[in-house]
């Protein structure tokens, strides 16, 4: 084979390669953190995106079998010290989705505190997740103090068992809902328990990301 | 969009950021002008509002300005005013024609091929907001005081502690023994809040699954407790407990879910149990979630509760290790207990400071377990104080590393001699995993369970312990285990960071008497720091299970522990 024909067909087969592994990037679940311009971080928090959440298959089925998606974030601004790095402030969300099989459609929730905000209902599973990725400002910001800081952002996404469920909907409601309700199957919601029973117990149904800005300095950012 | 708003909004943009060249510098205008217009436009009365999905076919006009929460926008045909998309994406198909494009909280797709007579807004980050008679107002954005007293409201989940509920529950005691198998709570669960505090009430029948199960109390037992609570975040509550259960001698070593599984797969039970059966009234004073302060009084019977052979996984055919003997008969109980945790966050630890302290006072008539000696108890009179101390410190380091530390101390403060119930030990997975769990019998003299090994079930016989333990852990990724892009959830403790964990501990238990400088020591006196036991060693924890090495460096005949832990060590 003429060497530049090798070339060519390896070239190629690194062009398809590459391509290869960079397909499934491109609907990688993945978590990220912008801080503030330098002159805004002593005025406004870091901007907080959260892309492709739902994209898994398995995810998809629990959330088809009934069992809510909840994303936990946690946003923490740090300060480096010299031996010991101080956490200084923190600020908590949650995003929940959940399949409404009645109106065939998912919901999604943002729960700020205490009080839960509508990002929508979607008859698309893509839409739902678009919005989980609105981008969200996190509102924590630096303090004018002459620091270098950073911003670590860390989400946690896991399915809600049905006592968690039951949890959510009584808190969301107000109202009692019994794990195991009368319009449901009771073999079926034990079955599904099971099916999952072990993969709760081991973590299997839980994964974290983790994203952190760069370090910056407050001083004079005021 | 009117005029009257892009005049709004413009001025907006020239005041918060100077004069803006061309499209692109639109679209990174400051937020606040684009949300400004975005809510102005929909708030507008001839605005066209929709909710949820807009698709705009090829061949339809929408005359005016249209404004979508929630979206997502399609537009192929034509909207001759502006389109406002809150929280929504929006997607223009080639062909598409609007007047202006305000967009806050989605993403922009298709402008190349579409056309967009006016300005284009763009607010990347979403908008907080809600409805007032069909009008839209956004929300405040909370202003962050650190002020430590309020980070702790801020830290503390929803909780249904909130709201008002009922229920009639069916679920497991979440542990499993071998007194009582898998224990089930069955009864109904009352949780009424009020405007001056709230009313609690469980109401549990307890069935015990470990055979024989009979129609008897071996079988059937029963726990109800209420409170009646003044005051939200703090106050006091005034409640009373009825109840007739096994119960576990040292509760503190290890949770009851590791306890559980211990003995359900490997056949191991790290607890000793008794049984209860009598009722207390009790005081408490309540600081939110985060510290308690609780007085009670009580009159309950004592008795040994006999081990039966429930199932498990490994080892099932094995003798379970006997459950010991314990004293008999019947116990007035005066118990102060102080409660603070000020680490607890949902998702990781803060940092921060968990106290238990508590002392009791008993009195009572007893039959005294006579161990190894043949003869028939006599009840005698009993009294006593004991103290009990578990305090630890949690510091992070940094977001990837934490340094922990614990010291525990307790036993016997005066009176008569402490009721088995009442004895410590130390040694195990809980306490010096380089040690084994009532194996002492490579440890001479046996300053773990002072003598206990040489009875049937091994119990602790320490009238006092003292325990401490220090570990530092660093998250680590194992990125090359987990596979994001083939969605598999199926990799066990791999999903999160793991940590490798260094700690470290020493303890010991000594009983109070007349001074030996082995086992015992004077009521004064405690033992010195080179007569305890201590163990090194290494762990790797992924989160939901860890897995750790531990090494006794005060007794080379011990060998290397290895211990799978599916809590924190503590």
């Amino acid at each position: 084979m003429p060497r530049r024909l090798r070339h060519q067909l390896l070239a190629a087969v690194a062009l398809l390669g590459t391509a290869a592994a960079a397909a499934p990037a491109q609907t990688r679940p993945s978590l990220a953190i912008t801080a503030p311009a330098v002159d805004q971080v002593t005025r406004t928090g870091p901007v907080v995106v959260a892309s492709h959440m739902l994209s898994g298959r398995k995810l998809q089925e629990l959330l088809a079998s009934g069992f809510p998606a909840r994303l936990h974030f946690v946003v923490e601004l740090w300060s480096v010290g010299g031996w010991v790095n101080d956490l200084e402030r923190f600020t908590e969300w949650d995003v929940v989705v959940r399949w409404l099989a009645v109106e065939r459609v998912y919901e999604v929730i943002q729960i700020v505190g205490s009080r839960p905000f509508s990002l929508g209902r979607f008859a698309l599973l893509g839409d739902a997740a678009s919005a989980v990725a609105r981008p969200t400002r996190a509102q924590i910001v630096a303090s004018a103090a002459s620091k270098r800081m950073y911003y670590q952002a860390t989400l946690t996404v896991e399915t809600l068992s049905l006592s968690d469920l039951d949890e959510v909907e009584r808190w969301l409601r107000g109202e009692l809902r019994p794990a195991v309700r009368g319009e449901r199957n009771p073999g079926t919601v034990v079955g599904r328990g099971l099916k999952t029973l072990a993969s709760r117990l081991l973590g299997g149904e839980r994964r974290e990301y983790v994203a952190r800005t760069g370090v910056f300095r407050t001083e004079g950012s005021r | 969009m009117t005029r009257m708003h892009y005049l709004a909004a413009l001025t907006a943009l020239v005041l918060g950021a100077g004069s803006i060249a061309d499209a692109q510098q639109r679209d990174t205008a400051p937020r606040a002008a684009a949300a400004a217009a975005a809510v102005a436009t929909y708030n507008a009365e001839r605005t066209l509002r929709v909710t949820g999905v807009l698709e705009v076919a090829a061949e339809r006009t929408i005359e005016g300005d249209v404004a979508v929460l929630n979206g997502p926008v399609r537009v192929a045909g034509q909207i001759t005013g502006t389109l406002v998309a809150i929280n929504s994406d929006v997607r223009l198909s080639p062909g598409a024609s609007v007047g202006g494009l305000i967009v806050v909280g989605g993403t922009i797709s298709g402008r190349d091929a579409a056309t967009i007579r006016g300005d284009v807004l763009r607010q990347p980050e979403l908008l907080r907001y809600h409805l007032t008679e069909e009008r839209l107002v956004p929300e405040e954005e909370p202003t962050y005081d650190d002020a430590w007293w309020k980070r702790r409201t801020r830290r503390r989940p929803p909780s249904p502690d909130d709201r008002s509920w009922h229920d009639f529950t069916f679920t497991s005691a979440h542990t499993y023994n071998r007194v009582e198998g898998l224990p089930l709570l069955i009864g109904p669960r009352i949780h009424q809040t009020t405007d001056w505090g709230r009313f609690t009430l469980e109401a549990f029948g307890v069935v015990r699954t470990a055979g024989p199960v009979r129609w008897d109390r071996g079988t059937l037992g029963h726990d109800v407790t209420s409170e009646l609570r003044f005051g939200k975040k703090l106050g006091v509550g005034v409640g009373g407990r009825t109840f007739d259960i096994v119960d576990a001698v040292e509760k503190w070593q290890l949770n009851d879910r590791e306890v559980g599984l211990a003995a359900a797969v490997l056949h191991r039970d790290f607890r000793d149990y008794y049984r209860r059966h009598g009722g207390l009234g009790f005081v408490k004073l309540h600081a939110g979630t985060d510290a308690d302060l609780t007085f009670s009084i009580g009159n309950e019977r004592w008795a040994s509760a006999r081990d039966r052979d429930p199932f498990s996984l490994i080892r099932g055919s094995d003798p379970w290790r006997t459950n010991p003997a314990m004293d008999e008969g019947t116990m007035h109980l005066a118990t102060s207990r102080l409660r603070v945790d000020t680490r607890r966050r949902e998702s990781a630890l803060w940092g921060g400071w968990y106290l238990d302290a508590e002392i009791e006072r008993g009195t009572g008539t007893l039959a005294r377990d006579p161990g190894l000696l043949a003869m028939i108890p006599v009840p005698e009179d009993v009294a006593y104080t004991r103290g009990f101390v578990d305090a630890r410190r949690h510091t992070r380091l940094s977001p990837d590393a934490a340094l922990n530390l614990r010291f525990v101390a307790g036993g016997w403060m005066s009176g008569d001699r402490l009721p088995m119930q009442r004895r410590l030990s130390v040694g195990g997975p809980g306490t010096l995993p380089g040690y084994d769990f009532r194996r002492a019998w490579r440890v001479h003299p046996d300053v773990l369970t002072c003598g206990g090994t040489v009875l049937p079930g091994a119990p602790a016989l320490c009238d006092r312990v003292m325990l401490f333990q220090a570990e530092y852990r660093s998250d680590f990724h194992v990125g090359w285990v987990r596979d994001d892009a083939r969605d598999d959830w199926w990799r066990p403790g791999f999903n999160r960071p793991a940590s490798w964990v260094l700690f470290a501990d020493a303890g010991r238990g000594w009983s109070v008497g007349a001074p030996d400088l082995a086992t015992t020591y004077a009521k004064d006196d405690v033992p010195p720091l080179s007569s305890f036991r201590a163990d090194i060693g290494v762990g790797i924890d992924f989160g939901s299970v860890g897995i750790y090495l531990a090494k006794a460096t005060t007794t080379a005949r011990e060998p290397v522990n290895v211990i799978v832990r599916v809590k924190h060590p503590f």
